[in-house]
């Protein structure tokens, strides 16, 4: 035993069922050390079938669909003191809200518009309607996208990815040839223009967080695959999928799944370690006490996976997956608010796009009615000082240079800097580079042991989007059903 | 011209310029001036970084453009030394030193790469990172604590970085604190010992004094 460890067998056998009961028994990190300490003493009763971890949209999701299965034995532990992991709202004035984080959906993406109507959760249109600004030092220029038709190398794009399942782009015919290769190689040996690679720089940094340079084609392609071959699908607002919103904000979704779990959700929980998890039953450790279970759904993103600790230590492939997974696409999205959205009058949509400053892109994130002006931007986090007066005054700068000193008046602003909020997201989306699918791909979804992964990153459909994240929560509960009934048929 | 502005944006996203059939008047001329500064961007970047697509693009959202941050969150790279930037971008890679962003990042590096961009950082023009509220207390008191220390022994009399510390002066406040308090805990090694030996001796008011001194510096150039 732990030295660390001197409470006397009762005194640890209360913490344990304490600790079941969903009461929090010590706040902040201090007690990790005492939990990891925690010998296992436990009767089979205080054995849950499931514990989830993560209550973002897959985990709350998991959770959701073992509970209408009708099993009642499981919890999720969710390390902040939130729901909705990935996304956020921030709550303005009047109960306005801007989301920090995930926030459209569009067309294919069934998944989340099935459960959005099931939570009653409402659903409207982004505003676009008009014209883009894209700025160059001094320059600015003005488009109306409405225009937007396709053209021969986006063609190209689409037609690749007809060949790259979305599921596991790694079996792919031509899987090690498209794997040498990033998205910014490829499209130099397709000879393209200046604008051209502002534009894929741009939007592909966004859908993706990782410029075309360091991005693996076959993971694009793969995207691309999941918007019905389409690149217009995947990265367009008029008819892609960034074309709807959720009413109250994507949290909303979150929210809604949680407040229904009632004491089964426990909150401030992060799991510091997994033990025995190649066993029947598994001990996880949380800052708040030791929780076991037959089956674990980890609803995390492969590299917060790889914080975790797990005894024994993961089979290779697994562990190398965690390890080596890219975590360095944190984004940065600003809010400015205004008492109206100005730049519709002037025929703007507000979206913004600059080659060469902090921003990346902003747009138009006002309610339905528009009774408010929300202007929501990425920023070049390094590009734009931490300190929420400057920043706010030099990004107003920029949007007046495009939409008229209007710009300048605003009333409120919000900052959230995902890679410095807190250690919980670490990274955005999948900056995944060349090479990597091909390697370990094939770790990223079998079970291991009693560890079932779930996650965005884990569907096989529009992973790295909210509706991929249910999809994999959907996945995720069937896969620990048939392991529950499998087990107790081989008991 | 007509040409030239008929090629804006062939590329449809999320952003994307798209080919507009018809431009003309007064947005032709604004296209035709969009674009021409849009080629002398990605000119000073042929220029600078070397044909598109290089390995530097990734580094720019949080290391900021040519490696001189804005922000004092994230450590600037401009006018680092470049064997301090490599053996960081080693130790990265290897997991020693430690960094969820960072790790998996600098192990998809090959040694060519790292050895390029730590060149190519380290000949950056170094500026000021951000500018810390003005506090002249904190200032003096970080100066004395710097004699004190001995820290220009190793980062260099104008802490520019010397033949074993790396550049100090301008980084950023937090990025500054954020290190001081990792070597002190141990969260960080250096392989010599030192910076843990010396963060061990400062008091959390000592370091921030520091933190604050250093970032205030003016980045001498080279
Ligand atoms: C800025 C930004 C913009 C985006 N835009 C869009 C968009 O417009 N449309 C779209 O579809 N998608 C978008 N996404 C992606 C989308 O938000 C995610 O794909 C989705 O929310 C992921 O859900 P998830 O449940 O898989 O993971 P997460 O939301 O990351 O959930 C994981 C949960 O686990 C918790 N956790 C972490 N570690 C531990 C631990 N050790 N113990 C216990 N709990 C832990 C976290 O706190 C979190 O709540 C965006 C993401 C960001 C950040």
């Amino acid at each position: 035993m732990n030295s660390e460890d001197m409470s006397p067998p009762t005194c640890r056998r209360r913490l344990l069922v304490q600790a079941l009961a969903g009461v929090a028994l010590v706040g902040g990190t201090g007690l990790a050390g005492r939990a990891l300490a925690q010998t296992v003493e436990a009767t089979p009763q205080d054995v849950l079938d499931v514990v989830v971890i993560g209550a973002g949209l897959a985990g709350l999701t998991a959770a959701r669909d073992l509970d209408r299965a009708g099993c009642t034995s499981f919890t999720v532990l969710e390390a902040r003191d939130r729901v909705g992991g990935r996304t956020v709202n921030h709550q303005l004035a009047g109960g306005v809200i801007a989301e920090a984080g995930g926030q459209w959906a569009g067309p294919g993406q069934t998944a989340i518009f099935d459960l959005a109507r099931e939570l009653e959760v409402e659903i409207f249109p982004s505003y676009y309607q008009g014209r883009n600004v894209y700025l160059a030092g001094d320059a600015r220029y003005e488009e109306d996208l409405s225009a937007a038709h396709g053209n021969p190398v986006t063609a190209k794009l689409n037609q690749l990815s007809r060949q790259v399942p979305s599921k596991e782009p790694w079996t792919a015919a031509d899987a090690p040839e498209i794997d040498k290769l990033s998205v910014a190689q490829w499209l130099t040996s397709q000879g393209i223009d200046n604008s051209s690679r502002f534009s894929f720089d741009t939007s592909i940094g966004l859908t993706t967080g990782t410029p075309p340079a360091s991005l693996a084609l076959l993971h694009y392609l793969s995207l691309i695959n999941s918007a019905d071959c389409s690149m217009e699908k995947l990265e367009g607002f008029n008819g892609g999928a960034q074309e709807t919103r959720f009413v109250g904000g994507s949290q909303v979704l979150s929210t809604r799944m949680g407040e229904s779990l009632g004491d089964r959700l426990r909150l401030s929980s992060p799991v510091r370690k997994i033990g025995n998890w190649d066993s029947d039953i598994v001990e996880i450790y949380t800052d708040q006490g030791l929780v076991r279970a037959r089956q674990v759904i980890v609803a995390l993103h492969p590299a917060l996976c790889h914080q975790i600790v797990f005894e024994p230590a993961l089979p290779e492939g697994r562990a190398q997956l965690q390890r080596l997974w890219p975590a360095h696409a944190p984004m940065r999205k600003t809010v400015h608010v205004y008492d109206r959205p100005f730049w519709r009058d002037k025929g703007l949509n507000g979206q913004i796009s600059q080659a060469d400053g902090p921003l990346i892109f902003s747009c138009d994130n006002s309610p339905a009615d528009g009774s408010v002006g929300i202007l929501s931007a990425f920023v070049r986090s390094a590009q734009l000082t931490h300190e929420a007066e400057r920043a706010s005054q030099t990004l107003a700068g920029i949007f007046a240079q495009a939409l008229g000193d209007e710009a300048l008046q605003f009333r409120q602003y919000h900052d959230h800097d995902w890679a410095k909020v807190d250690p919980w997201t670490l990274t955005c989306v999948g900056a995944i580079p060349p090479g990597f699918l091909t390697r370990w791909g094939r770790y990223l979804k079998p079970a291991v042991g009693r560890l079932i992964w779930s996650g965005t990153e884990t569907a096989d459909i529009w992973a790295s989007s909210m509706d991929g994240a249910v999809r994999s929560g959907h996945r995720a509960a069937l896969e620990a059903l048939q392991a529950l009934v499998a087990n107790r048929r081989n008991a | 011209m007509m040409k030239r502005a008929l090629l804006i944006g062939v590329a449809v996203g999320v952003t994307g310029l798209v080919l507009a059939a018809v431009i003309a008047g007064p947005q032709m001329l604004a296209g035709y001036r969009f674009m021409s500064a849009l080629d002398s961007h990605y000119a000073r970047y042929d220029a600078d970084v070397g044909t598109w697509p290089q390995p530097q693009d990734t580094c720019n959202a949080c290391h900021g453009a040519s490696g001189q941050s804005q922000n004092e969150q994230y450590p600037s790279l401009a006018g680092q030394q470049a064997s301090y930037l490599q053996a960081q971008l080693q130790a990265f890679a290897q997991g020693k030193r430690h960094s969820a962003q960072m790790e998996p990042l600098a192990a998809t590096l090959s040694d060519d790469q790292i050895a390029s961009l730590a060149q190519y950082f380290a000949r950056q023009t170094p500026l000021r990172t951000d500018t810390p509220a003005a506090d002249e207390r904190l200032s003096a008191e970080g100066q004395a604590s710097a004699a004190a220390r001995g820290c220009s022994a190793c980062h260099g009399s104008d802490f520019m970085g010397g033949a074993t510390g790396p550049r100090l002066a301008g980084q950023g406040q937090a990025y500054l604190l954020s290190q001081l308090l990792a070597f002190k805990q141990g969260t960080r090694t250096d392989p010599s010992g030192a910076m843990n030996a010396t963060a061990g001796l400062l008091s959390p008011a000592e370091a921030q004094a520091l933190a604050h001194y250093l970032a205030g510096l003016a980045a001498a150039s080279r």
